[in-house]
């Protein structure tokens, strides 16, 4: 595997704390009894899959957003290079391929002179935290959106609620 | 028809569910009440009290009864 | 008890004073409707204090009263003549009396009621008692007058306990077997072994050593028992509200004549929701995995791989420009040297390297194209100047470094490949893929809402059934929309029980753990004399609870048994399956006693009609009554039976048959009959078929002819002994 993308996998991306009730434990099932959170509206397996789906509606809409101080940052410490990963049962499948279609997209969408850090004068950890940025960026609007519209509803988002919100999400 | 209380004392102490907790008394078919209470083993004179007592008093309380089987008790554990 | 003889004086229809002198078994009165019968047996009622506020009436004769002139007054008694048992010289006499006046408008007055007692010693003494009614509860005790009446056939349901858990088996069976006396020491035996129980965990609670957690356990688990109290609560309310339901619902549907029907369109139903269970797995919609799983969330993700591409792509050749330029330089910054290297200006091309070594080789110089050979002074020079030029060279191209020192780019590109081989195809097809779920699931759906719909036509047509049958309009929609409301409280309430006992279940595996907690502590700190003594009186109540309920099952087989020996004599030569009395536990924890009537094979006797009906009752009585007289070591007194017209339902047959059997059960019976009678042009006569049952007195009851309903005075019924 190269090593910009191994090193990009190495990453857990950061998220804005007041997202955490809110969102992440309101609608994934991590660490809770599965029909109990199900039953209750929560359809996000993991938390990385909230953050991939936040950060796609961000990337369609083409809106990123800053993130606040280091302080008002959470993370869930949970590698880029293990999202994806099901032992193959009958309820899920793989999917990996998620982690480059990320590094794609992040890639696409920073800034970064790569000659220079082919040349070596621009390190390239500094490169793999730009786009990590660059993910967070998207992340942040996206779940920034996504609470908006949760909470225009009056009543509990079903699964037809998360699906609309994306294939609707475009610039 | 219903048991005597010298009935229920027997029915108690030969009960499947007591097995093995003590020695029968020899004379377990014609066993009284009175004779019970007085003799050694706890659970037979346990039992045989606790039926005096109720036998003797229509309105018995569970605390008198209880303070008295304490003190039988008491002498024969 | 026995009644030997009742006196009345003006009590209603019945003018100036009549007696009626009974045996101390079996004794009928027969009367058609109307002519007095129910009045006697009202009459009897009084006396005994057993009529309630609303059927206490006006009870003066209506003739006496007619005859009094203004300021008059009248008596009205009824008296009982009773003996504690039959033979007994002492006599008792129980008297109820009321005086009425005719007041100056002509209207009537009542004096207040006034029981009086005569008790007639051996001595032959007669002794006056003012308080007739505690005479009356001495001798006849109110437990037992409760149940010794009947009147009609439907009173005889006292058994039906799907009505609410109304025990009154229990209460009778309690009458005569002492079994409360039984419960009360169960009860005592509990109490014990909870204060040894307590008094074990008081001790072990003041060592300070284990203080607060041991206090905790205990208070966690008393928490815990309070709320499993609650929960039966509620169980056992939502039980009673429950059987209450149910019975109303199965009165509903006890209107439908025709079962099949009903039967083939439950049917109809079932099938057609296992088809929507079946239609229901269809379904998929955990759009959320399918994100995922199956690619959709790279839906728009085309624009994105080909924006990466066109930017990898140029990066690369950016890269490859950025390579080439920097060989130039390197190849300029050469030719510097080369041109720093004092060849002649002459030459229009300055000689590269790959030149001089020509030269050298061709032993040439190029230059000024003179013939430099190996070894001449042009030679030398020649080879001089080349080896200082590729020592320059050499070291120019040290000076100038590698542009790049690693190849991130480069590595990509494999994964980008496989990335791209990957998802290529998915993402184009997302939007059709979604469709395509969206369409399973439509159909599906729409599959079960005309399962649905058609489950909704059976359920109305089953209404229908239940509420239709020649009901008027108004009625027949309320009754629908009760049965149906009613069906729906019910499922609600089935599921409220199963939640409370999921709740209780729950609770007791956490009690259990807390209690073996709490053991532990105990066996390591308690008190050595205090444990065991709780563990003595623990065995020895559950043995005494074990030993109660063996003792109450007893009582109910001999009660089922002597029911079915009575239950067979009645039905003898019909098809009548037989009655099964079992103990069994409410929700509460309390037991209650279960009467059904059953086939042989066990399985419920369904629809009995109403005269199977009435002799399992009858049966169930009787025996009761016989069980209650054959109580040995005290001595009991037995108690009469009076029933009004409760066998109705009777074919003559079954009648003659019942009054037999009825014969040979101990204890005093009065019968109210309306049946053996017949009226053939207004004469009223006994049938002959009473010839043929045996009894100790009978009499006929009849109203004087001629008379008028209109008239209340012309009222009067006749006694007539047979």
């Amino acid at each position: 595997m190269s090593s910009l993308f191994r090193m990009f996998g190495t990453k857990s991306p950061a998220y804005n704390k007041k997202y955490k009730e809110t969102l992440f434990e309101r609608f994934t099932i991590q660490g809770g009894s599965t029909e109990k959170k199900r039953s209750h509206g929560a359809f996000f397996e993991t938390n990385y899959e909230f953050l991939l789906y936040g950060f796609f509606i961000g990337l369609y809409q083409n809106n990123r957003l800053e993130l606040p101080v280091k302080s008002e940052q959470t993370s869930f410490r949970h590698e880029i290079e293990n999202w994806g990963s099901k032992r193959h049962t009958d309820l899920r499948r793989d999917f990996k391929y998620v982690q480059f279609a990320l590094f794609e997209a992040a890639f696409l969408n920073t800034d970064i002179d790569w000659l220079r850090v082919e040349c070596g004068d621009v390190s390239i950890d500094s490169a793999v935290t730009k786009l990590i940025t660059t993910v967070e960026e998207y992340a942040n609007a996206g779940f920034e959106y996504i609470l908006e519209k949760v909470e225009e509803r009056t009543s509990t988002p079903d699964e037809m609620f998360f699906l609309r919100l994306i294939t609707q999400a475009k610039k | 028809m219903m048991s005597t209380n010298n009935e229920l004392l027997r029915k108690i102490l030969k009960h499947p569910d007591l097995n093995g907790m003590f020695d029968m008394p020899k004379n377990i078919e014609k066993l009284t009440i009175s004779e019970a209470r007085v003799l050694d083993d706890p659970y037979v004179s346990a039992s045989g009290e606790i039926l005096y007592q109720l036998s003797q008093n229509k309105n018995v309380n569970s605390n008198s009864v209880y303070t008295t089987v304490q003190q039988l008790l008491k002498t024969k554990l | 008890m026995i009644i030997n003889k009742v006196a009345l004086k003006n009590y209603q229809c019945y003018y100036g004073e009549t007696e009626i002198v009974f045996g101390k078994d079996l004794n009928i009165l027969l009367g058609a409707n109307g002519e007095g019968k129910t009045k006697l047996f009202e009459a009897i009622m009084w006396v005994l204090d057993l009529l309630n506020k609303n059927q206490e009436h006006s009870v003066a004769s209506e003739k006496a009263f007619d005859e009094l002139e203004v300021g008059q007054s009248g008596t009205t008694s009824v008296a009982l003549h009773v003996t504690r048992e039959a033979g007994d010289r002492e006599n008792y006499i129980i008297i109820k009396e009321k005086v009425f006046f005719k007041k100056p408008d002509g209207g009537i007055r009542y004096s207040d009621v006034e029981y009086k007692a005569v008790h007639e010693t051996l001595a032959g003494e007669r002794n006056f008692i003012s308080d007739g009614k505690s005479t009356l509860n001495d001798l006849f005790p109110y437990e037992y007058r409760q149940y010794s009446n009947f009147e009609g056939e439907d009173a005889l349901d006292i058994f039906d306990t799907s009505g609410g858990g109304d025990d009154s088996l229990v209460n009778l069976i309690n009458l005569f077997s002492n079994a409360e006396k039984i419960e009360k020491y169960s009860k005592i035996f509990e109490e014990i072994y909870l204060k040894a129980k307590d008094a074990e965990e008081k001790a072990s609670k003041s060592n300070s050593k284990i203080e607060r957690e041991y206090k905790s356990l205990l208070s966690e688990r008393d928490s815990k028992l309070i709320a499993i109290r609650q929960k039966r609560e509620l169980q056992s309310e939502t039980q009673k509200e429950l059987t209450n339901l149910s019975k109303r619902i199965s009165d509903f549907e006890k209107i439908v004549d025709n079962n099949e029907e009903f039967n083939t369109l439950n049917e109809m139903i079932k099938s057609r929701e296992d088809k929507i269970k079946k239609q229901d797995l269809n379904i998929s919609t955990e759009y959320v995995d399918f994100l995922f799983d199956r690619k959709w969330i790279l839906m728009n993700f085309r624009e994105v791989l080909e924006g990466f591409n066109k930017k990898y792509d140029a990066l690369e050749k950016d890269r490859r420009d950025a390579e080439r330029a920097h060989i130039q330089k390197q190849a300029a910054a050469k030719a510097l040297v080369i041109a720093s290297h004092d060849f002649t200006s002459l030459a229009v091309n300055v000689p590269d390297r790959a030149t001089m070594q020509e030269m050298l080789d061709e032993e040439v110089c190029k230059v000024c194209s003179r013939r430099a050979e190996k070894g001449s002074e042009a030679y030398e020079f020649m080879k001089s100047k080349l080896e200082a030029l590729v020592k320059d060279i050499e070291q120019t191209e040290e000076d100038i470094p590698e542009l790049f020192k690693f190849n991130y780019l480069a590595e990509l590109r494999n994964e980008r490949v496989l990335f791209e081989e990957r998802v290529t195809s998915d993402i184009d097809s997302t939007v059709d893929d979604i469709k395509r779920q969206f369409t399973l699931n439509t159909s599906a759906a729409s599959e079960i809402k005309t399962l649905q719909d058609e489950i909704d036509d059976l359920v109305a047509k089953k209404s229908e059934l239940v509420g239709g049958k020649g009901k008027s309009e108004d009625s027949y929609t309320s009754i629908l929309a009760d049965y149906m409301s009613k069906l729906k409280q019910r499922s609600a309430k089935e599921d409220y029980l199963k939640l409370y006992t999921s709740d209780i279940e729950k609770l007791k595996f956490d009690i259990d753990d807390l209690e073996s907690k709490i053991e532990r502590i105990n066996a390591l700190t308690g008190n050595e004399f205090l444990s065991l003594s709780k563990k003595i009186l623990h065995s020895l109540s559950q043995t005494f609870e074990k030993v109660k309920n063996e003792e109450f099952d007893e009582i109910l087989k001999d009660l089922e048994n002597r029911s079915n020996k009575i239950f067979d004599e009645i039905n003898v030569e019909s098809f009548r399956g037989k009655i099964k009395i079992e103990r069994y536990k409410l929700v509460s924890g309390r037991y209650s006693v279960g009467v059904e009537h059953v086939l042989n094979n066990g399985e419920r006797f369904m629809d009995p009609n109403k005269s199977l009906k009435t002799s399992v009752n009858i049966a169930i009585i009787m025996a009761v009554s016989e069980m209650a007289q054959s109580k040995e070591g005290e001595s009991f007194n037995s108690y009469p039976l009076i029933f009004d017209a409760p066998i109705s339902s009777f074919d003559k047959d079954k009648s003659s048959q019942f009054l037999n059997m009825l014969k040979s059960i101990p204890g005093q019976k009065i019968i109210m009959l309306k049946d053996f009678v017949s009226k053939e042009n207004g004469v009223v006569k006994v049938m002959e078929e009473f010839n043929s049952v045996s009894c100790d007195s009978s009499y006929l009851l009849s109203l004087k002819r001629p008379f008028n309903r209109e008239d209340l005075t012309t009222m009067e019924t006749q006694v007539r002994k047979l």
